[in-house]
């Protein structure tokens, strides 16, 4: 027999105040109320979504104007939150379920999942509900939280009680009975008419008959009262994880400076490395988009070379690209997305050279590009061509460990009992070959021939009378390079060896190379 | 317990035999705590023993001169690659040539090219690679190529303050550094100077009556070192 099915519920109470002070949690316990951004523009006339227990302690509620509240609370702080903002929230509180659990429903402001098999792990429901918490507490949110043998029973709960509640098994009527009749999600035209019969409790609800109930007032009145009696038997409803963890921010004022854009742009991604963590996955490549001064959109992709949650390694990250390709205009928004990544997981061995950390690395090579240019370091690559001296260069990744080889054999004093070590094998010695300098781009050359050898060579700072000269030697390139050239060695009359070529098709002269 | 089992297992003497070559085996084969890691051989005999081995580490070393130094930089990179080091080459003068390194031996995986576009700011990237004095930079060796420069790398030697800051860092880091120049640039910063010189091309004939380069001298000669008595040369031929 399976374990019993126990169900609990995290209710966001408040969204919009949720989605504010997880980025602004400073201004928990302060009178602040919430209107949307996109009334931010009417003024006065903005209504209020949601409001601080401090703020809703001197009159304001939901509904109310901005100007009622003002005149109500002073000082109030009034903030806009956007949609994105409250599906960043609603989208962490799903995070925190899913560390728990693999069985989620959702909507925007709760979650539901099974918890029933958490028994091994923790030792009662009570110290599962604390670890919930404090989970919930690592991504900025405080939800209500309710377990209970059903859905509807947890949701209800977890809905109009604060904190956390266990609602044990068999005992919901009594844990519904004192709740609102809110609490069962009427529609307008049911909470009128039970108001009329003077109900205002769940339990008043549930002892009507529910033969009468549903002459009065259909099948929604007997699916009312089972659910106002705990008999719940939906299972849960899956939802599927959101594709991408997308974390928004809205700002006051317009930002036109790196600095703290950079400081905003922290807050985000902490909150972003938060959620990821307690879903034990790390961040990779990440899409910053900036919402500029005209409204549109500035989207950039930040490139992790390994999987990181090193929130100051992400923000240097994005600094660099900003500073090296600024926005055009001034910032009123930005957000980022991700996808999960594992972690990079890598066996260090004992006797190895221990490369750089990986996210010291990335900075590292962040900034030498910034330096550098675009595409200007990485590993160097050998390119698919005939021509000498090509190269090209691919992203830097630090490759595996060499493994150890222990450096001679050992001998053992019983052969068989145990296997001999590997004997290492010796490196031969590093061969004396000639390298040349690649002159890049090659230089523009004046040539003088006598028959088919080079008499002298004229380019930018090498010039000369040929002494010796040995080609030409003919090679095509491959790909879009496909010309004919004829490549020479040449020793001036100043001991310096070059190396030129000839195009055929343009017929003109170059210095590709100085041996050194 | 079989009996059969009881004749293969070998007695107490054995087995403390057995566990003392062991340990002998082991304490000659794993590093010793506090002991430093070997130096980057170059392969050249008389250089490595000037140098008490080869490029030491957390030191600055100096290549100038008019021939070789390119051959002498991937001998060092394969070198070090060779010993599982990473390795960065901040390339001032875009000349690397992959195909030489990796006929040469260099493990172009183990590889970090930068090509900075002015002097200037290969110092700029070698301060990067050593890390912000935080300890192990992880690169084994870093070779700062500045040969042939035109424009602002001629100005590289006014730019003192900061060879003092790279050998303080390559030091902390344990990194060695080389630098290859046509002239010598980090003067008394370097520990040792090796000058490559009186480089030649040498010619044989092929059939045709005409003439096939075969190889090229220099001359590696140890022109200043603290390391020991400077003097000591070597003559490289290096084949194409």
């Amino acid at each position: 027999m399976g374990p019993r099915s126990r169900i609990a519920c995290l209710f966001l109470p408040a969204l919009p105040l949720q989605a504010l002070l997880r980025s602004q949690p400073e201004l928990l316990g302060t009178a602040v109320a919430v209107i949307d951004a996109e009334d931010k523009s009417s003024g006065g006339r903005a209504v209020i979504l949601a409001a601080t227990a401090a703020a809703r302690a001197k009159g304001v509620h939901v509904g109310q104007t901005l100007v009622q509240a003002q005149a109500l609370c002073s000082p109030l702080t009034v903030q806009a939150v956007t949609e994105a903002q409250q599906a960043a929230a609603s989208d962490a509180l799903y995070d925190v379920a899913s560390a728990f659990s693999a069985a989620i429903e959702r909507d925007q402001a709760w979650v539901l999942c099974e918890v029933g098999d958490l028994g091994q792990l923790f030792d009662s429901e009570q110290a599962l509900l604390t670890a919930l918490s404090v989970h919930a507490q690592t991504v900025g949110l405080r939800p209500n939280l309710a377990i209970a043998d059903h859905k509807s029973v947890a949701l209800q709960v977890a809905r109009c009680r604060s904190g956390g509640v266990l609602v044990p098994s068999g005992r919901e009527r009594e844990a519904l009975s004192r709740l609102p009749l809110s609490a069962l999600g009427l529609v307008p035209a049911q909470a009128v008419l039970l108001d009329k019969w003077g109900l205002s409790t769940v339990g008043e609800f549930a002892a009507l008959p529910r033969a009468q109930l549903a002459s009065r007032l259909g099948l929604a009145g007997q699916k009312l009262h089972r659910l106002a009696c705990g008999q719940d038997d939906t299972p849960l409803s899956v939802t599927a994880p959101p594709p991408q963890l997308h974390e928004a921010q809205q700002l006051e004022d317009e930002v036109d400076n790196l600095e703290p854009l950079a400081f905003v742009l922290r807050g985000l991604l902490d909150r972003m490395v938060a959620r990821l963590q307690s879903i034990g996955q790390s961040c990779g490549d990440f899409t910053l988009r900036l919402q500029l001064q005209d409204k549109s959109w500035d989207e950039r992709r930040i490139t992790v070379a390994a999987p990181t949650r090193q929130v100051s390694t992400l923000v240097e990250l994005a600094r660099l690209q900003l500073a090296a390709a600024p926005p055009k205009l001034s910032i009123c928004a930005l957000e980022v997305q991700t996808q999960p990544t594992r972690p990079r997981s890598v066996q260090l061995q004992l006797f190895a050279p221990a490369g750089p950390q990986p996210e010291r690395l990335l900075t590292t090579l962040a900034r030498l590009e910034a330096l550098c240019g675009a595409g200007r370091v990485g590993r160097p690559v050998v390119p698919d061509s005939f021509y000498p001296g090509q190269a090209e260069v691919l992203p830097f990744e630090e490759p595996p460990p060499v493994p150890y080889q222990p450096p001679r054999a050992v001998t053992m004093p019983s052969p068989g009992t145990l296997p001999p070590l590997p004997v290492a094998a010796e490196p031969g010695p590093l061969p004396n070959l000639l390298a040349a300098h690649v002159l890049r781009p090659p230089r523009n050359a004046t040539v003088h021939t006598q028959g088919r050898t080079i008499s002298f060579v004229h380019a930018e700072a090498l010039a000369g009378p040929v002494r010796r000269c040995a080609g030409p030697y003919r090679k095509r390139g491959s790909g879009s390079q496909r010309q004919l050239r004829d490549y020479y060695d040449v020793e001036l009359h100043s001991g310096e060896l070059l190396r030129v070529f000839h195009t055929l098709d343009e017929d003109r002269w170059f210095v590709d190379a100085r041996y050194d | 317990m079989s009996n059969r089992a009881l004749a293969v297992a070998p007695s107490a003497a054995q087995t403390a035999e057995i566990v003392a070559e062991l340990r002998r085996s082991i304490a000659a084969q794993a590093p010793r705590v506090g002991s430093r890691k070997p130096p980057f051989a170059t392969g050249l005999v008389t250089l490595d023993q000037a140098l008490h081995g080869g490029l030491p580490r957390g030191k600055l070393v100096e290549v100038i001169g008019p021939t070789g130094k390119m051959s002498l930089t991937l001998r060092a990179l394969a070198s070090a690659t060779r010993q599982g080091e990473l390795v960065a080459l901040v390339d001032a003068a875009d000349a690397l040539d992959p195909e030489a390194a990796q006929r040469q031996g260099v493990d172009l995986s183990r590889c970090l090219w930068a090509r900075v576009k002015e002097g200037k700011d290969a110092l700029k990237a070698a301060d990067l690679l050593l890390g912000s004095g935080s300890g192990a930079s992880g690169f084994g060796l870093i070779v700062l190529y500045l040969s042939a420069l035109t424009g602002d790398g001629r100005d590289l030697a006014r730019l003192d303050r900061m060879w003092p800051r790279l050998v303080q860092r390559c030091e902390k880091a344990d990194t060695a550094l080389l630098v290859v120049a046509d002239r010598p640039l980090a003067g008394s910063f370097a520990t040792v100077t090796l000058s490559c010189e009186d480089g030649h091309g040498i010619w044989e004939p092929v059939p045709g009556s005409r003439l096939r380069l075969c190889s090229q001298t220099t001359r590696i000669h140890v022109q200043r070192s603290r390391l020991g008595t400077p003097g000591e040369a070597e003559l490289l031929t290096l084949r194409r």
